[in-house]
């Protein structure tokens, strides 16, 4: 079923003026890891894409019974449902499922659907010692067994041994629970073997959840996640970053079912005409003003070197002496794998990962998250509780600095679905190779979906 | 907020006014503009949206709680799916 491309040679590929990112890392002052050297550039054809993938009601229903009831998807972390009885709601496109730790410390996931007359069993998240019906009291335990009907004298059609929840299946990686709807998917293990074998190094199973931000966002869920798997659109949608980010300068890695874009900081864009002075990288970095002070960089040392040496004693209370594994680049640049369809974690202590899903059924509606991994010392956190934003609400309100970026993306998102239900073409414009990631999403959509 | 000049216009200047507004300038000339970046007042007519999202966003006190780290962002708006 899946599609080969041809390699691209790294050496004689088409490719942005500047620097490499590979002869960035020849600069380290630390030793860079085999992760870091893997280049898997593809010849994936130059077509333009489908504009009803975004904006036909036809084409989301297809999406729905082919993608989002087939394939492997994140619902939540394995700490947040540590004890017996916590449960967690996970909704996909309309459907609702329910993530439960079992007595025995096992996790289950069922449709979140009573077997009498269909009331979802749990509507939030949560502790029980048994999943009881709200409406009639119908009852299972934790392992989905039948526990109790009321009144079951008036059932006699029911088999009790019978008439279990439902099982789906259910697989964890680092501390990320996944679960499928269809009963009969192919294993995990192949799913998700590619980003696994790259993050072995990285272990995010050891970081806990210290924020966790969702939005629905005006837009088809593809046109939100798109914005957030290319770094062509900085020049665009976050200038001011320019001087600062090697933006075009990104590498991009095609594997069977996962991706990725290195996006290298403390470098400026190719796109700007003139030599930026390190002192204005460190403003652009640092978000100053054009005039501000900022530190003075040690003789002999390049800017990509400081700010990790800086950033590497900002982590040291919490990661402990592991920052000093890490090489500069994976302290300073964007590391952002992507997982098909929706999984987007970044690499080392990015502690990014981000999430987009339709929001309920709705094709012209996301829902945007992103959670922060981050490391910590003794006994792990509890796992930060999810912060929905109001429509008027801003990224930047619940994130800072980061957020700040997130609402220059947000500020796209309905104007790129609104261009999208007005315009005159029949497909979507993709670059061979900075936008890589977006088409090969699409043509791992075209692959599960259909044309 | 810092005022910053756009890097593929390094002679214009975006800042943040006490009424909410971006202050443009460019030489002796200027225009003020909405936080999307829609033209308010004054000869500069023009100004990069982006960079007026950017200048008037203030993030208050959620960059320091970031910045420690912590699990401070708490739940304090109920589910929408519920
Ligand atoms: S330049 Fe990319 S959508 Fe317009
Ligand atoms: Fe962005």
């Amino acid at each position: 079923m899946a599609v080969a491309y041809d390699d691209l040679d790294p050496k004689t590929m088409r490719r942005s003026p500047g620097v490499t990112y590979q002869e960035l890392l020849d600069e380290d002052s630390h030793k860079v890891p085999d992760v870091l050297r893997l280049e898997s550039p593809k010849d994936m054809g130059l077509n333009e894409f489908p504009v009803s993938r975004y904006t036909s009601r036809e084409w989301f229903d297809k999406e729905v019974e082919r993608l989002w009831k087939k394939v492997w998807q994140y619902t939540c972390r394995e700490d947040e449902i540590s004890e017996p009885g916590d449960h967690y709601r996970y909704d996909i496109a309309g459907m609702s499922f329910l993530v439960v730790r079992t007595e025995t410390g096992e996790i289950k996931a069922y449709p979140n659907a009573c077997r009498h007359r269909g009331r979802l069993l749990k509507e939030h998240d949560g502790n029980a010692p048994e999943l009881r019906c709200a409406f009639h009291g119908f009852c299972w335990h934790l392992d989905g067994t039948l526990s109790d009907i009321p009144a079951d004298w008036d059932f006699p059609q029911i088999d009790h041994d019978n008439f279990n929840l439902p099982e789906l299946p259910v697989a964890t990686w680092e501390g990320f629970v996944f679960i499928n709807p269809d009963q009969n998917c192919a294993p995990f293990e192949d799913f998700v073997k590619d980003l696994a074998d790259q993050f072995k190094r990285w272990n995010p199973g050891s970081l806990a959840k210290v924020a966790h931000v969702a939005k629905v966002m005006r837009c088809n869920w593809k046109v939100a996640q798109e914005a957030f798997c290319e770094a062509y659109h900085v020049n665009g949608t976050h200038p001011q970053i320019l001087r600062s980010l090697g933006d075009v300068n990104s590498q991009i890695d095609i594997w069977e079912n996962c991706a990725r874009v290195i996006t290298p900081g403390g470098t400026s864009s190719p796109l700007l005409d003139y030599q930026v002075s390190e002192d204005d990288m460190l403003r652009a970095t640092m978000d100053l003003a054009y005039d501000a002070e900022v530190p003075q960089i040690p003789e002999g040392m390049n800017v990509r070197a400081f700010l990790a040496r800086q950033t590497r004693e900002q982590l040291r209370p919490m990661a402990g002496d592991r920052v000093d594994e890490y090489c500069d680049a994976e302290i300073v640049d964007s590391l952002d794998y992507t997982l098909f369809p929706n999984f987007h974690p970044w690499g080392a202590f990015n502690g990014i990962v981000y999430r987009f899903r339709p929001n309920g059924n709705d094709h012209r509606s996301a829902i945007m998250e992103c959670i922060m991994l981050g490391p910590y010392q003794g006994e792990r956190p509890a796992p930060a509780k999810i912060h929905w934003l109001k429509e008027d609400e801003t990224w930047s309100s619940a994130l800072g600095f980061l957020g700040k970026v997130f609402d220059q993306d947000a500020f796209n998102m309905p104007k790129v679905q609104a261009g999208l239900e007005s315009t005159y073409s029949d497909g979507v414009v993709l670059s061979g190779y900075q936008e890589a990631k977006v088409r090969w999403l699409h043509h791992k959509l075209t692959e599960w979906v259909g044309e | 907020m810092p005022t910053l000049t756009h890097p593929f216009d390094p002679e214009t200047f975006y800042e943040l006014t006490e009424d909410g507004h971006i202050r443009v300038s460019k030489g002796d000339a200027e225009g003020f503009f909405t936080r999307e970046g829609v033209h308010v007042s004054g000869a500069i007519r023009h100004a990069d949206p982006q960079l007026c999202v950017w200048v008037g966003n203030n993030p208050g006190d959620a960059n320091q709680q970031m910045k420690e780290g912590a699990t401070t962002i708490n739940a304090k708006r109920s589910d929408p799916r519920a």
